[in-house]
């Protein structure tokens, strides 16, 4: 179990009968993880908070069923998000993408790309450059923060593939972010 | 490249996005559709850069962009307001505790108004057409980053000077510090009917849109506060540690390491900024970057904006942008 789980069994008392529900403490625990989930995977922020608000929507309107089985809400809630961004990616694939690397290509003021956040623009540029399956793979590991066993209940593969994957998704990063520090 | 490295590149939820989403999710009344967000953004942005707010205060209230709770912010001025600004110092507080601040919902402003006695409103700020205008308007001569002397401020604001006294209330005090959750210290009876006086000088708030730079400047003659003898200007400083949550011991430690004449303190969340301090012509200065944290990406702090602050020659200045540390740096540097 993630941290984050832990913490969210923290807010929700499982052991009880009648689960007295904190959900404004589960808002506060989950929604930084949806929205970053949706950061990594498309790279655009307005479009983050648009598509956490979508999601957060479909699972408020049908939390109460999840009161005896909590456990289960982290991995619902992603479920409901990867859909929404599936439905997302299918209706404004070519805007989205457009977008996402114009902005992350584009860092080329001095007073727009500090070291800081160039390294971070840099690396959301290479987060573009990977194909749908790996940048789902990083979005839920980095973004979402889960862990691989719940990465590998996602998406229908086994933990140690999701390692496997995983370690050689952020080899061919750091392979390309060298290449790029090289270049410059 | 390692797993931290991936992981900086989270960032927490606009805290405007977070508190709307959760008001719908909740039913309530302000409403935020998906198709609005960006253009929420876009306005929030606006705000947070040119809000009448923002730019009424003086150079103290700039501080309000790292310390954001409004209580512990109130506090915060109280407390630095009795300083006459010659460096600025940082103090990394508990975040915990400027939540715990912010519960009690202290309205200080309220609660002191019987206490406090208006000299002279500053008014609204008001726009100046040129620099030379803001320089007579606000008597003193504005100062302009020489990197960018040739071009036109996008934006000139004069801020009136303000001053109020405060007639000090121990008994009152005594109970805000009890309200604070600070049940061991006591606040000097001498301070009962002391008069202290703030004058806050004219402040100007130039803003630079760019082709290449985004910053505001602010700038303003130091504020003034006159004491009357046999305040203790390190008791007050201690006890208001307390209050930002320092324990007995370190805040005394602290307070006795401190010039408390001229030293501008500048509370700082620990999780929501990175603060080095640097040198401006010369100046001790401190540098203020909202977001730089690795710890910052869970906060509702998310701002990428850094602020410099130093003084210099009888001046307080303030510089926030968004741009390079270094290039922010630079341009600090040059102004005059």
């Amino acid at each position: 179990m993630s941290a984050q789980n832990q913490s969210l069994r923290a807010v929700i008392n499982l052991t009880t009968t009648n689960v007295n529900v904190d959900w404004n403490a589960v808002y506060r625990q989950e929604l930084p993880r949806v929205y970053n989930y949706f950061r990594y995977r498309l790279g655009d922020d307005a479009l983050a908070e648009d598509l956490t608000s979508a999601t957060f929507e479909k699972a408020w309107r049908a939390r109460e069923k999840y009161k005896r089985d909590l456990a289960a809400f982290s991995t619902w809630l992603f479920t409901i998000a990867r859909n929404v961004a599936a439905d997302h990616w299918r209706t404004h694939r070519a805007h989205v993408s457009f977008d996402a690397l114009e902005k992350f290509s584009a860092p080329d003021s001095p007073h727009d790309a500090y070291v800081h956040q160039a390294e971070l623009a840099q690396l959301g540029a290479l987060l573009q450059q990977l194909n749908e399956h790996e940048r789902e793979l990083i979005a839920l590991k980095y973004g979402a923060e889960l862990n691989n066993r719940e990465i590998a209940k996602q998406l229908g593969m086994s933990e140690s593939n999701v390692g496997t994957t995983l370690h050689r998704i952020v080899n061919k990063l750091r392979e390309r972010w060298d290449s790029t520090i090289a270049d410059e | 490249m390692d797993d931290e490295f991936l992981k900086n590149y989270q960032q927490a939820p606009r805290p405007e996005f977070a508190r709307q989403l959760q008001d719908k999710l909740n039913g309530g009344t302000n409403m935020l559709t998906t198709n609005n967000v960006a253009k929420q953004k876009t306005w929030r942005h606006n705000v947070m850069r040119w809000s009448p707010a923002l730019i009424a205060a003086t150079l103290v209230l700039a501080l309000a962009l790292v310390i954001a709770l409004p209580p512990a912010r109130a506090l915060a001025q109280d407390f630095l307001n009795l300083f006459r600004v010659k460096k600025f110092a940082a103090l990394t507080i508990d975040p915990a505790r400027m939540k715990q601040l912010d519960n009690l919902d202290l309205d200080t402003e309220k609660l002191l108004a019987d206490d406090v006695e208006i000299l002279q409103k500053p008014g609204e700020p008001t726009q100046a057409a040129s620099v030379q205008e803001a320089s007579e308007r606000a008597g003193f001569t504005v100062a302009v980053p020489a990197a960018h002397s040739n071009a036109a401020p996008s934006q000139i604001l004069v801020q009136g000077a303000g001053a109020f006294v405060l007639t000090a209330d121990t008994q009152k005090l005594q109970a805000l510090l009890e309200i604070a959750g600070i049940h061991d210290a006591q606040v000097p009876a001498q301070l009962n009917g002391a008069k202290i006086t703030v004058r806050k000088p004219a402040a100007v708030m130039l803003t630079y849109k760019l082709q290449r730079a985004k910053f505001t400047l602010m700038q303003s003659p130091s504020p003034e506060v006159e004491l009357p003898q046999g305040v203790e200007l390190k008791q007050l400083g201690e006890i208001g540690l307390r209050v930002l949550g320092l324990s007995q011991a370190d805040a005394h430690n602290f307070a006795q390491n401190v010039d408390w004449s001229s030293t501008f303190l500048v509370p700082i969340p620990a999780n929501v900024a990175e603060v080095r301090q640097v040198n401006v012509n010369g100046a001790e200065g401190l540098m203020i970057n909202a977001s730089a944290t690795a710890q910052n990406r869970r906060s509702p702090y998310a701002e990428g904006d850094t602020l410099i602050l130093w003084a210099n020659n009888g001046m307080v200045y303030a510089l926030q942008g968004s741009g390079a540390a270094t290039d922010l740096l630079e341009l600090a540097s040059s102004v005059q």
